[in-house]
């Protein structure tokens, strides 16, 4: 038997034997609960950080702002220029991600799928990858970039960007598909269907998962990293937002103005959050309504 | 006030007006240290429009690119950037961009009439101010911006407590430090992780005891003797005692930046030994009641000068590849006049290198420190600047621990041999 | 079934952009440690293997190690405790599957910078939650405790780095727990395995090959573990806080101090990469299985 999808779970038969198990779940429940307070916390935290006086900052956590400053929020989109450096990454962030599972997809279909010389080599050198650190890079890529005329831009960037999440991105990508079930494929060549459309029909709605995966943990990674940013981009209106956040943070030292980063860090987690909460119910709902062979 | 400011922003145009010498035509690639928000960055970006204004010929491109600006500077040159000017953080330079050979020497510059009609350019510095931005005894670097290293107390907390005048001598402080102490107040405040800070006590005592040139002796010896200078045993006691009478908070030693700070700002704590932002970065919380004061690191023993600062400032360098070294330079000269200084202190609240210029009035303590100087210290006495991985990977940590209590004053010492000779010993 | 062509056109965009943009800069690394360099100029002085010679005598690199290696072991078992036990509970048929989903997530979309600054209040001494929290239950001595004094600051970070990070492995994990078929688990069901039987005899083994990938990413992650001491240290990173990237960071690119000694910073992340490699490989060999058809 082969089951490429999963059924959907039968629903309680009455609200007796749901509130019994409701019960016997208490302590499930509780545990879950805590660690969603201390989670949801954090959150409120930052927001309502954004919200107070420097002085309040400082002194009260989780209590709420004596008056709401909602003037910060505004002012470090202007003073700071976040509003600016936020449309800069919608499209860099954006853009970049798109460009990466484009171009790993692929590539890890064929690593995982196809057989030919060098194939666990060449997997290796992906994976390898992964571990160089990051500042190490900085010089030569900038100087790469440059001898492209790239410097300074935000395709430039974007490039890099897609560089440097490649070896995470193949990695996932390839352990996720060399554990999906080959049944469709081979279905679909019996039916007669070139590679291309093996790969398009059979594969792609199985791999969802992992790739949205790889979609929500690059775009959320990219949008937050600052340092390769702090290399390339010079020009102040090319910065992405994380920069913007990383020049607040540098400036606390002398500004103390930790309200004005707690508005900024509240304003960069919306697309993120957004986009997390759309395609984590997208991801779930693929598989519901998967094939069943 | 509005009117005023206007007034005062009107006098200050004609004043700059005036100063503008011959149109120079040219572009400045300037990059910086500050931060967009912060208000130097604003500040310079209005003096570099108000000298736009006066030379139409010379346009100014400004990058603040925050504290990593040399480091991103570096990055910029090797990959074929062009940039002209230049500022950070003195020490970092001097280890940096001026080591490394990639500016221009200044003594021409500052050998020439001041912006102001001084005979020299090298008059209108607050004194022995440029004598800490040489390199093998050239002048590389054109400070702007002075910050001393001192005592910054709560003047009414010190009042209230019996406190008549500001300690001369570190057994005073001691006895003011008690007085506070029965007042019921908490008397240093100290970050436990801010190496930087905490650094300045031990550097303050060794050159009070020992002199200006101990620490790079004790530094470069290569068999690590020096540091058995029973003057360092005691410097280390000294710090201690300062902790074991509790005039430092036990529970310091779990605050992190800024938690120490902002008790001083709640009225909790009343002094910490830091650099001249602490006011300024507490002004919300402290609010515009608060007095503040400053004194010197005090005498030890009787020995040392309280007229010896150590200080951190912020200077200009022109890098050797720039095609537009007389624009720089004269820009450089239009920053340091007294109309820009001033702008720059009262707008900024910043405390300005140009000696004729007022500082902050929370700086006014700070201010008379400054031109009473008779020599200005680099920091920890010049051995950042020269061995910077010695003081991050051997001084500060050492310090930290023994200084926090994890180390006795004996074994302080101990490690600093030991550690002093492996540095030399691996190189 | 698949034609040359096929393969070099799905590899070829990839490869290109990793080549050129990524390991060609790995290899200008690889070359700047074997000399002493400031990054300043063209002026590199060759010293060959000196750099490495160096870092074996560096207290201070010992010391990053060390505390490398703890993030990884402790904080690795502590994060995959946490994250296999929430995907346990969380995949047992709870209400509100999809939420916990969301929130347990939540801490990896902050800033770094900001989830650090809630810590450190968390931590605080005087005015603290976690202080404050002890008192209020009536445990006073608890609540003198100095969770950031420097003998356990890296304790307490490492107890905040394993808070942000489970959420981020419980998403992994759960991603492959989600192509579980179903049926299993009722067949279970029927023959009365408890939650826990079913953990660990059905999901655990269905779910390897996702387990081992999460371990692989954990293993970097843990290795050049950088931005959260970075930030937890705001005004200067205290050395109990090193990290094999950090002290890299430090070396390089200087912090508070101008230091800039390039070669010595590359061969640091050189040993760094070979670490990891080693680490991943041995874990790829030590835990490799066949896969699973079902």
């Amino acid at each position: 038997m082969s089951v490429a999808g999963v059924l959907p779970r039968v629903p309680g038969i009455s609200s007796g034997t749901a509130l019994r198990h409701a019960l016997a779940r208490a302590p499930v429940y509780l545990i879950l609960g805590l660690w969603s307070v201390l989670t949801i916390g954090a959150i409120v935290w930052v927001v309502l950080g954004g919200l107070k006086t420097k002085r309040e900052v400082l002194l009260s956590g989780w209590s709420l702002p004596a008056s709401p400053q909602w003037g910060n929020f505004p002012r470090v989109l202007s003073e700071g220029n976040l509003g600016h450096y936020f449309v800069n990454s919608a499209l860099t962030v954006t853009l970049s991600t798109l460009a990466i599972i484009a171009v790993s997809v692929p590539a890890a279909y064929v690593l995982t799928r196809a057989e030919f010389r060098g194939r666990e080599a060449l997997t290796n050198v992906f994976v390898i990858g992964i571990g160089i650190p990051i500042p190490l890079l900085f010089i030569p890529v900038f100087m790469i970039l440059a001898w492209l005329r790239l410097a300074d831009t935000l395709t430039g960037l974007s490039i890099v960007f897609v560089a440097v999440s490649l070896p995470f991105t193949v990695y996932l990508l390839t352990g996720f598909f060399s554990s999906l079930p080959r049944a469709l494929e081979d279905a679909a060549a019996i039916d007669g269907c070139n590679s291309v459309q093996i790969f398009w029909h059979a594969m792609l709605p199985l791999a969802r998962p992992g790739i949205l995966t790889a979609f929500i943990i690059n775009f959320i990674w990219l949008w937050n990293e600052y340092q390769l940013s702090l290399t390339i981009i010079n020009t102040g209106d090319k910065r992405p937002i994380g920069l913007g956040l990383y020049a607040l943070q540098n400036a606390l030292q002398y500004t103390s103005d930790w309200p004005g980063l707690f508005a900024g860090v509240t304003i960069a987690i919306i697309p993120t959050l957004l986009l997390y909460a759309v395609l984590a119910e997208k991801m779930i709902a693929g598989l519901t309504a998967g094939a069943v062979k | 006030m509005q009117g005023k400011k206007h007034l005062a922003g009107g006098t200050l145009a004609l004043a700059l007006l005036a100063l503008a010498g011959p149109a120079s035509a040219g572009e400045i690639t300037y990059w910086s240290l500050w931060n967009d928000q912060e208000p130097s960055a604003k500040e310079v970006t209005a003096l570099a429009k108000k000298y736009m204004d006066a030379h139409p010929d010379t346009k100014i491109n400004i990058t603040f690119n925050g504290r990593q600006n040399q480091v991103k500077v570096r990055t910029a040159l090797a990959g074929g950037t062009s940039i002209d000017l230049v500022d950070g953080e003195l020490d970092n330079l001097a280890g940096g961009l001026v080591a490394a050979g990639q500016v221009v020497p200044f003594d021409d510059l500052l050998a020439s009439p001041g912006p102001d009609g001084q005979a020299k350019f090298s008059d209108l510095f607050l004194p022995a101010a440029l004598d800490v931005a040489k390199h093998d005894g050239v002048v590389y670097q054109i400070p702007y911006d002075y910050n001393p290293y001192a005592f910054y107390y709560n003047k009414q907390m010190w009042a209230d407590a019996g406190v008549t005048a500001p300690p001369a001598t570190w057994d005073d402080l001691l006895a003011d430090l008690e007085k506070i102490k029965a007042a019921g107040h908490n008397g240093l405040a100290v970050e436990s992780d801010a190496g930087v800070y905490n650094i300045k006590y031990l550097t303050y005592m060794l050159e009070r005891t020992l002199g200006p040139d101990f620490l790079m002796k004790a530094v470069e010896d290569k068999t690590g003797e020096t540091w058995k200078d029973p003057a360092v045993l005691a410097a280390m006691q000294k710090m201690r005692v300062l902790w074991d009478k509790g005039y430092v908070p036990p529970e310091s030693k779990g605050y992190q930046w800024p938690a120490a700070q902002q008790t001083i700002g709640l009225g909790d704590t009343s002094a910490e030994l830091v650099g001249s932002w602490l006011p300024i970065e507490l002004a919300d919380t402290a609010g515009p009641d608060f007095q503040w004061g400053t004194f010197p690191f005090p005498t030890v023993d009787g020995k040392g000068d309280p007229k010896h600062v150590e200080v951190l400032q912020i200077a200009f360098v022109v890098l050797k590849s720039s095609k537009n070294q007389a624009e720089a330079e004269d820009f450089i000269k239009f920053m340091l006049s007294n109309a820009s200084q001033q702008e720059y202190s009262a707008n900024a609240l910043r405390p300005a290198v140009n000696k004729s210029v007022d500082w902050p009035k929370q700086l006014a303590d700070a201010h008379a420190i400054a031109t009473g100087a008779t020599l200005v210290l680099s920091e920890d006495d010049g051995v950042k600047a020269k061995y910077p991985d010695y003081v991050a990977n051997i001084l500060e940590p050492t310090n930290q621990k023994a200084f926090l209590g994890d180390l006795t004053p004996e074994q302080f010492v101990d490690q600093m041999v030991s550690l002093t000779k492996n540095y030399w010993a691996s190189k | 079934m698949f034609s040359k062509r096929l393969i070099l056109g799905f590899l070829a965009p990839a490869t290109f952009i990793y080549f050129v943009f990524f390991l060609l800069p790995v290899a200008c690394t690889l070359y700047i440690s074997l000399f002493d360099w400031t990054g300043f100029g063209d002026h590199m002085t060759f010293i060959g293997l000196k750099n490495y010679v160096r870092m074996w005598s560096d207290p201070v690199f010992w010391i990053s190690l060390q505390n490398t290696f703890a993030i990884l072991v402790v904080g690795g078992v502590c994060v995959f405790a946490l994250a296999l036990l929430f995907t346990a509970l969380i995949d047992s048929g709870v209400w509100g599957k999809k939420l916990f989903r969301f929130i347990f997530f939540l801490p990896n979309i902050l800033a770094i910078v900001a989830v650090t600054a809630m810590w450190s209040y968390i931590y605080n001494p005087k005015g603290g939650l976690l202080n404050g929290l002890l008192k209020g239950i009536g445990l006073t001595g608890a609540s003198k405790f100095l969770w950031t004094a420097p003998e356990h600051i890296f304790w307490s970070m490492l107890a905040a780095i394993v808070w942000v990070n489970t959420g981020f492995f419980l998403i992994l994990l759960l991603a492959g727990t989600d192509k579980v078929p179903k049926d299993m688990y009722e067949a279970a069901e029927l023959d009365g395995a408890s939650i826990f039987q079913k953990f660990f005899f059905i999901t655990i083994p269905m779910i390897w090959d996702v387990l081992v990938i999460s371990l692989v990413i954990w293993i970097i992650a843990a290795m050049k573990m950088f931005e959260f001491p970075y930030a937890f240290g705001l005004i200067q990173i205290p050395q109990q806080l090193y990290t094999l990237g950090i002290y890299l960071f430090i070396m390089g690119f200087g912090h508070r101090e101008p230091i800039y000694q390039l070669g010595y910073a590359a061969a640091i992340g050189v040993v760094l990469l070979a670490l990891t490699f080693i680490l991943i490989f041995a874990t790829r060999r030590l835990l490799r299985r066949a896969t699973l058809e079902f």
